[in-house]
């Protein structure tokens, strides 16, 4: 794959995360307080960046254990973080 | 000093002495952020519970706009306004004296009284009975918009069934956290006898008797809050910390300092062409400025899924 279509296709997949991670916080931060909703939501983002990282370094060829875990740690961050909150 | 400088350095700015990557993003440095944060959720927990009431939500609600919003939410529809009847507004307050005097945060009290038995102990008798509840929240404004993104509690507030609101906002402490609980009670007024008893959902009346005394007790110490006022509970003593504001602080140093990393390392890394085999920057910067955006928008309050007797 040439270099340019490299930068599209990467450009393609962070424009993707951008908008599910976007699509996610604002229909956490507009869902109603009620129990159980937003733990959901809060999972869901993390698990979509978790997922979102072991694709994209799939497709890139180059996932190794380090990389997943590294992700998973961010993940794992974002989510005590949005979990201080509710 | 120069060795701790380096050290510093290390943790920032990547190198050959951190693999080419700022040591603050190695998996060891992202595992002791998360135990730093659930350190001081721990810590928060602690005071909670050993220094009840420090901990809290300041607010001002007042029953007033309460009913001012939920009826100008009516309007917009085209649907009647709700008239303020005295009995409901005793009802609402007794069941918040109630929810602080037994400790909980549901419908239906640990000793088994449900929100209907309130409405029988003030004397009004319904054909239609509803209840919205919410805790924590800082505005008048911000409850009615919770409420009504909440389907259940929407219905609850614009049903053409109920001709009656009566509410009450009181502050005290629930679960070692001083909060303002708001209780939002609906009704329509029993024309006729035969109908009240008709009702499938009534609670027999020797069940409300049995706690009356306890729950007197705790309402003659709220003082009838509503006509007091916000803060009125806690009008003598200092405004208790928020939690969300600390837990935010927190984060958003934490998440400051990680944007900030993550950017410099990605610059430093362009800059001298460096290749290494690690997360991709953007995503992880994504993530981040996300929750980052999260933060600063989030406002405090939680509901309880609605209650109706229809």
């Amino acid at each position: 794959m040439s270099k340019n279509k490299q930068r599209t296709s990467d450009l393609k997949l962070h424009l993707f995360l951008l908008f599910v991670l976007l699509v996610g916080a604002v229909v956490f931060l507009f869902l109603p307080p009620l129990p159980g909703k937003k733990e959901g939501m809060i999972i869901g983002l993390s698990t979509c960046y978790f997922l979102w990282g072991l694709w994209y370094h799939q497709k890139k060829d180059n996932l190794s254990l380090r990389i997943g875990l590294e992700y998973l740690a961010l993940a794992v961050l974002g989510a005590v973080l949005l979990f201080g909150l509710i | 000093m120069g060795r701790n400088l380096k050290k510093i350095r290390q943790l920032f700015v990547p190198s050959s002495t951190n693999n080419y990557r700022a040591k603050l993003l190695h998996l060891p440095s992202l595992v002791i952020l998360v135990f730093l944060f659930l350190t001081i959720q721990t810590g928060l927990s602690l005071v909670r519970f050993t220094q009840p009431a420090v901990l809290g939500y300041a607010s001002q609600i007042t029953p007033e706009k309460i009913v001012e919003l939920t009826n100008q939410r009516r309007i917009s529809l085209g649907l009647d306004e709700l008239k303020i009847n005295n009995s409901l507004n005793e009802a609402a307050q007794r069941k918040a004296a109630d929810m602080f005097a037994f400790n909980y945060w549901s419908h239906n009290s640990p000793t088994g009284r449900d929100p209907w038995s309130f409405f029988k102990e003030t004397g009004y008798d319904y054909i239609y009975a509803g209840e919205n509840l919410a805790r924590d929240f800082v505005s008048s404004e911000a409850v009615v918009d919770a409420w009504m993104a909440s389907p259940t509690h929407k219905d609850n507030i614009i049903s053409s069934r109920y001709q009656e609101i009566g509410v009450a906002v009181v502050e005290g402490e629930l679960g070692g956290l001083r909060t303002t609980l708001v209780v939002q009670m609906f009704g329509s007024p029993a024309k006729v006898f035969a109908q009240r008893e008709s009702s499938s959902d009534l609670e027999p009346i020797e069940q409300a008797h049995a706690l009356a005394e306890i729950e007197e007790e705790a309402w003659q110490k709220t003082e009838n809050p509503t006509k007091l006022g916000p803060f009125s509970t806690y009008q003598n003593q200092p405004l208790p910390v928020s939690p969300l504001a600390v837990n935010r602080g927190v984060a958003i140093f934490i998440l400051g300092l990680l944007v900030g990393v993550l950017l410099v390392d990605r610059l430093i890394a362009n800059k001298k062409n460096i290749r290494r085999l690690a997360g991709d920057n953007w995503a992880h910067l994504t993530f981040l400025a996300i929750i980052l955006l999260i933060v600063f928008l989030f406002r405090s309050g939680s509901l309880l899924e609605s209650i109706s007797s229809l």
